[in-house]
């Protein structure tokens, strides 16, 4: 069970591209893709507010 | 797409096998105090005023509006800049303005506001925003530089103790009373009141036979002709006419009214002594004996001037008769409890004589944000309830009383 469980990490790891692609993934993500989902989630909440303001709150207290 | 869905599974499921586990979580520890770093210094960079102004200056003017004011030069040296009053300084208030200003964005592309004019003309409906927002929240921003409970109101200009006083007592929004601080305030012209649409509205729905009295809900010019092409005047709101016919568009009424003789005597008023405005006449028409039929002259004792019931009748626009001028009335009265009781209890209508009226309204209507058409209706729904009218003993509202007891 253990054995056939890291040779099949092995296997995917060779076939994506080892660890210069691990390290590649790591860095995107952490420097460009999650900001870019902080930036555009923080923006849809701000929208999603604005929207509820405009339709039912009225403007904020 | 299956393909990326796939490439996100296994970016965030599958372990990575060479890079410590270390390393990740410090790596991702400061990635994130970057961006977050990132997230709040570009926050900043659109709050600063340099930011608003590369818009909101070159074309339009606010910039040179704030310079001449309190706010941007005084002898504390403290200078409000346009984000501490504009943009609402708590996380999701903020957020959500700076989402909103998507449409400042898209506006600066379109250019709805690209020179002076458009400015000018689009202004009032900016300025109602804010005022709308600043009532909701109590003018929250103004407030985080001055609040009520730090102000020391015997330090006041006499002019300003007894109002400050009782909006204190109130906890007033600031804005309800100091509007135009920081820019001038839009031309009221074009504004609507939204009451008077259902009004319009009813007006085009009522059933109108000659020979009845009906009202007006909206100021009509008047025509010499059926084809309404010769204008002679024009016909003030909620004034009484008497329907004559009606052809296609257009209507005939009949003006029963009076004026001074005077002049041309171009203004005609409802009663007799009273500056009740109802029509005005182009100076030519208003000596012409075949439009206008003198029926009787009488002496105002009051002052000594003669005036003449006068009878005429012209053509207008139908559909802005109403049969009954209470509605008017209500709007009117909504108004006026609303607007002038901002600072003081409003006076009784019947305080005052109709006469009176005018001029201590033309005093008080600059400091509220009535329009120009409101305020016409207001003007005449008080002087048509003033004490010439009322039957009823008055003294209870006057105004010295109200600023009276609004003193603590
Ligand atoms: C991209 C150019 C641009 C920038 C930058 C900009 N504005 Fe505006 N602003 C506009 C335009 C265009 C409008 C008119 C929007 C409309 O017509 O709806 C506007 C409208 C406004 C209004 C009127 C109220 C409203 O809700 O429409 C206020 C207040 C305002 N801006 C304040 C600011 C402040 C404060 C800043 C700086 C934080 C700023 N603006 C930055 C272009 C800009
Ligand atoms: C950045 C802080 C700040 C903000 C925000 C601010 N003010 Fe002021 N305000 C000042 C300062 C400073 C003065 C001048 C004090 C002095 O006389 O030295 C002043 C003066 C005034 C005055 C007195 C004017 C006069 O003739 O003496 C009024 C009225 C006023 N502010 C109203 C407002 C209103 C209404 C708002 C909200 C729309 C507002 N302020 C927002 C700081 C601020
Ligand atoms: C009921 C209406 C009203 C409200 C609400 C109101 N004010 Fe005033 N305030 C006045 C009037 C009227 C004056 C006198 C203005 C004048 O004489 O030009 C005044 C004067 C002032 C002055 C000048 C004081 C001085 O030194 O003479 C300041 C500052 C001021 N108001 C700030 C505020 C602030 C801040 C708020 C909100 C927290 C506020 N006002 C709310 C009516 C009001
Ligand atoms: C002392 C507070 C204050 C400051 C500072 C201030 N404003 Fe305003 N602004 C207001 C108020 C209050 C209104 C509502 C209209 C009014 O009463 O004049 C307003 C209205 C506006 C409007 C709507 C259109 C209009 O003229 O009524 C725009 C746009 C605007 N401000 C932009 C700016 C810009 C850009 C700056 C910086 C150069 C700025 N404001 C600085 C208080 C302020
Ligand atoms: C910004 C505050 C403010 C608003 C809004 C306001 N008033 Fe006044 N009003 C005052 C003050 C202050 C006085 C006392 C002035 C004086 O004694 O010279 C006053 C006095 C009066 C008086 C008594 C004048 C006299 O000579 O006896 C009348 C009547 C009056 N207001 C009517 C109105 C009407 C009508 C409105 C609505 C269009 C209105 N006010 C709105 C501040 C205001």
């Amino acid at each position: 069970m253990k054995t056939q469980h890291s040779a099949a990490a092995v296997m995917s790891n060779e076939a994506t591209g080892g660890s210069r692609s691990d390290w590649r993934n790591f860095l995107l993500l952490a420097f460009v893709g999650l900001p870019v989902v902080m930036v555009g989630a923080i923006a849809a909440y701000g929208f999603v507010v604005w929207f509820l303001q405009l339709a039912f709150f009225g403007p904020p207290s | 797409m299956r393909k990326l869905f796939r490439f996100i599974a296994d970016l965030f499921l599958r372990p990575s096998v060479r890079i410590g586990l270390g390393v990740l979580v410090t790596g991702g520890f400061i990635a994130g105090v970057l961006s977050w770093q990132g997230f709040n210094t570009a926050m900043e960079a659109t709050n600063k005023e340099e930011f608003c102004i590369s818009c909101h200056t070159m074309h339009d003017n606010l910039l040179p509006e704030l310079q001449k004011t309190v706010h941007w030069n005084n002898r504390s040296g403290v200078r409000a800049r346009c984000p501490d009053c504009h943009v609402p300084h708590n996380f999701t208030d903020k957020v959500a303005r700076k989402m909103q200003a998507s449409r400042e964005v898209w506006g600066h592309l379109v250019g709805t506001i690209g020179t002076r004019e458009k400015f000018k003309e689009h202004r009032l409906v900016l300025a109602q925003r804010e005022w709308a927002r600043f009532s909701a929240n109590g003018s929250k921003e103004c407030r985080a530089c001055h609040d009520y409970k730090d102000m020391d109101f015997d330090k006041m200009r006499p002019s300003s103790q007894v109002a400050m006083r009782s909006a204190a007592a109130r906890d007033q929004s600031c804005v309800d009373c100091h509007k135009g601080v920081a820019h001038q305030l839009p031309e009221m012209k074009g504004a609507r009141n939204p009451a008077f649409d259902t009004l319009v509205s009813n007006a085009s729905g009522q059933s109108v036979s000659a020979g009845n009295e009906y009202y007006l809900v909206v100021p009509q010019d008047l025509f010499a002709d059926e084809a309404l092409t010769q204008r002679i005047g024009s016909v003030e709101v909620a004034t009484q006419v008497k329907v004559l016919e009606t052809k296609g568009d257009a209507q005939r009424i009949e003006l029963a009214l009076w004026r001074k003789n005077k002049g041309y005597g171009r203004v005609w008023y409802s009663n007799f002594g009273l500056n009740i405005t109802s029509a005005i006449l182009d100076k030519e028409m208003a000596r012409d004996a075949g439009l206008v039929n003198v029926l009787a002259s009488q002496e105002d004792p009051m002052t000594g001037l003669e005036w003449q019931q006068v009878k005429a009748s012209a053509w207008m626009r139908k559909g802005s008769l109403i049969d009954s001028v209470e509605p008017i009335w209500t709007i009117a009265r909504a108004s006026y409890n609303t607007s002038c009781s901002v600072c003081h209890r409003q006076p009784d209508e019947a305080h005052f004589d109709t006469n009176t009226w005018p001029g201590l309204f033309a005093g008080m209507v600059g400091f509220t944000s009535i329009d120009q058409d409101t305020a016409r209706v207001v003007l005449k729904y008080l002087q048509s309830h003033s004490s010439d009218f009322s039957t009823s003993q008055h003294g209870a509202g006057s105004p010295e009383g109200a600023l009276q007891t609004a003193r603590p």
